[in-house]
């Protein structure tokens, strides 16, 4: 029998999993978006198993409305993606560095 | 059933000003030059007009199973809102390059984030609300699409973003997990409010608020973005989003967390407190026109952190009367910084700002105008916003606080005074800005701009109006 526990820290590892990713990442920028979608998925595990472990219906349906977000959210960004493709001829993330101080 | 729909009648007409728009703009390819500018005022008018009479109206009620709430602060909040976009599209949209009709259907759908998220009574709706917003900004940010440093601003401000609201959902997702509820009332009414937990889960929703405001550690999007968009998409995210942050800020840590205020305070003083000095002390470093304006934003968003973190409604007050009041400062600004630029030439650095009076008095005056304001000399509006803020610390025994702020504003002095001196006291060897403003653009600037100089010398009603806002939590204290 799983506890809450063994989701909840399924989850937080997860999010460390996306957070590190995204850190220490030095290549594509692709791999980052990929990132974030692990972020929002441990967001869904940690939801899932709250709304189960306490009998309420809310969190499951936050969920629902997080993914489709997401998805909204990746689209967005994959156009943003292309678009600096054709600007820049590239997607390295050494390469976004115009904008200095 | 039909009353629900009645009171939110503004959301209402902005969801089909939407889908006309969408509409118009997939038929009318060739000339719809102003058919998004004209849909957009007229839309932003009536919902003006119409929450203007609900404000006096005084509705107040839950509506949709208790997910959605009409009250003063929301209405209120959402006039400011379209009052403030009216003026945004009649000064900036009636220019050639910026009639594009997707840039006015990106920005309606950003105020319709706002208004939801100004009447969220619930988790779930403030996060639908935070993303309408959100995401439609990576558009606005996108919009010119063939420039480098344009889409280049746009991912960075977008991977910063899906960060901040993945880890402002996994705070939300642990507040949930302990109260078991999204409703705010009922977040309120636990008594779980102070556990260790709940200060975690507390942390990780400030980190997402202080992203959305642009606070310090999170802070890198603003002079990137005020960089990179084009200076209507900049006007725009300077302004709009901060109200619909400030609404974020006050639902969730005035309503919600009300009982782990002594908590949220000492966060949000820090973050405060570093933005405050590092915007200010950076900005002084830029050359970029552009990018001083972001990181005084950066600062002038510590000052209101700071009136934030009293913690008492007297502090939101305050500080919704700086935000109001900035916004009329940096609207004046940049509306000042669009109509001088040309299609093929716009104001980035200094050096094209240099001896503006000669060509044009009238825009140069205004832009004076919003720099005394930001520094905060007297006769202007931004001397009364930084008095009131400062009153309330010292109300509440936080001198030391009220001294750190009063010495960054003097700091702070020194990059606006120089924008002033570029514009006045500098000779000129580029070309000089052609830029000419139409009428619209004229009327709307000059009542900004005139907005600064006469509100500082009557500041009344802005503090009349913030405090009607708030008048019914002034009856319950």
């Amino acid at each position: 029998m799983l506890t809450l526990q063994s989701y909840l820290s399924l989850a937080a590892i997860i999010f460390s999993i996306g957070i590190i990713g995204i850190v220490i990442n030095r290549k594509n920028i692709i791999i980052v978006m990929m990132c974030t979608e692990l972020l929002l998925i441990s967001v869904n595990f940690n939801f899932i198993a709250f709304s189960y472990f306490n009998q309420d219906i809310a969190g499951q349906i936050f969920v629902f409305f997080i993914l489709t977000v997401a998805a909204a959210e990746a689209a967005i960004g994959l156009a943003i993606l292309v678009a600096l493709y054709r600007n820049k001829k590239s997607i390295d993330v050494h390469e976004l560095r115009t904008l200095r101080n | 059933m039909n009353n629900e729909l009645t009171l939110i009648t503004p959301e209402l007409i902005i969801a089909s000003a939407i889908c006309l728009l969408i509409l118009v703009n997939s038929f009318l390819t060739t000339e719809k030059r102003y058919t998004g500018l004209i849909i957009g005022s007229i839309t932003m008018a009536t919902c003006a007009l119409i929450s203007l009479i609900f404000l006096i109206e005084t509705t107040n009620s839950s509506i949709f199973n208790n997910h959605y709430k009409i009250d003063h602060f929301s209405t209120g909040l959402k006039f400011t809102t379209y009052l403030i976009a009216l003026f945004i599209f009649i000064g900036t949209k009636t220019n050639k390059e910026n009639t594009k009709s997707e840039l006015v259907l990106l920005e309606i759908f950003a105020i319709l984030g706002v208004s939801i998220l100004a009447s969220s009574n619930n988790l779930l709706t403030l996060y639908l609300g935070l993303e309408t917003l959100t995401l439609s900004m990576y558009g606005l940010v996108a919009s010119k699409r063939s420039s480098e440093i344009a889409t280049e601003s746009a991912m960075k401000f977008f991977i910063l973003g899906a960060i901040a609201s993945a880890i402002f959902l996994y705070g939300v997702s642990f507040v949930y997990g302990l109260h078991g509820t999204l409703f705010f009332e009922e977040l309120n009414n636990a008594t779980i409010n102070n556990t260790i937990e709940m200060q975690l889960a507390l942390a990780f929703i400030i980190c997402g608020i202080a992203f959305k405001l642009g606070a310090v550690p999170f802070h890198s999007w603003v002079p990137d973005t005020y960089q990179g968009a084009s200076t209507s998409s900049a006007l725009f995210i300077s302004t709009i989003p901060k109200l619909g942050a400030f609404a974020l800020i006050y639902r969730l840590l005035y309503e919600a967390f009300i009982a782990n205020a002594e908590f949220w305070s000492l966060l949000i003083l820090l973050l405060g407190l570093l933005s405050l000095i590092l915007g200010n002390v950076i900005a002084i470093a830029q050359d970029n026109l552009r990018r001083i304006l972001g990181y005084s934003a950066v600062g002038h968003i510590g000052f209101i952190l700071i009136g934030l973190s009293i913690g008492s409604i007297d502090g939101a007050i305050a500080a919704l009367a700086y935000l109001v009041i900035y916004i009329l400062m940096t609207a004046a600004a940049f509306m000042s910084i669009e109509v001088i630029s040309t299609e093929k030439r716009a104001v980035v650095t200094l050096a094209d700002i240099k001896d503006l009076n000669s060509t044009h008095p009238w825009i140069s005056l205004i832009m004076l105008f919003s720099m005394f304001s930001m520094v905060g000399i007297p006769p202007f509006i931004g001397f009364y916003a930084k008095w009131i803020i400062l009153s309330e610390l010292i109300n509440s025994d936080m001198l030391s606080i009220a001294l750190i702020g009063i010495i960054v504003s003097v700091i702070a002095a020194f990059y606006y005074l120089r924008i002033v001196w570029y514009m006045y006291f500098e000779k000129n060897e580029l070309p000089i800005m052609k830029g000419s403003p139409n009428i619209f653009q004229k009327t709307s600037i000059s009542l900004v701009g005139l907005s600064i100089l006469l509100l500082g010398i009557y500041p009344s009603p802005i503090i009349n109006f913030c405090r009607s806002i708030f008048s019914p939590f002034l009856l319950i204290d």
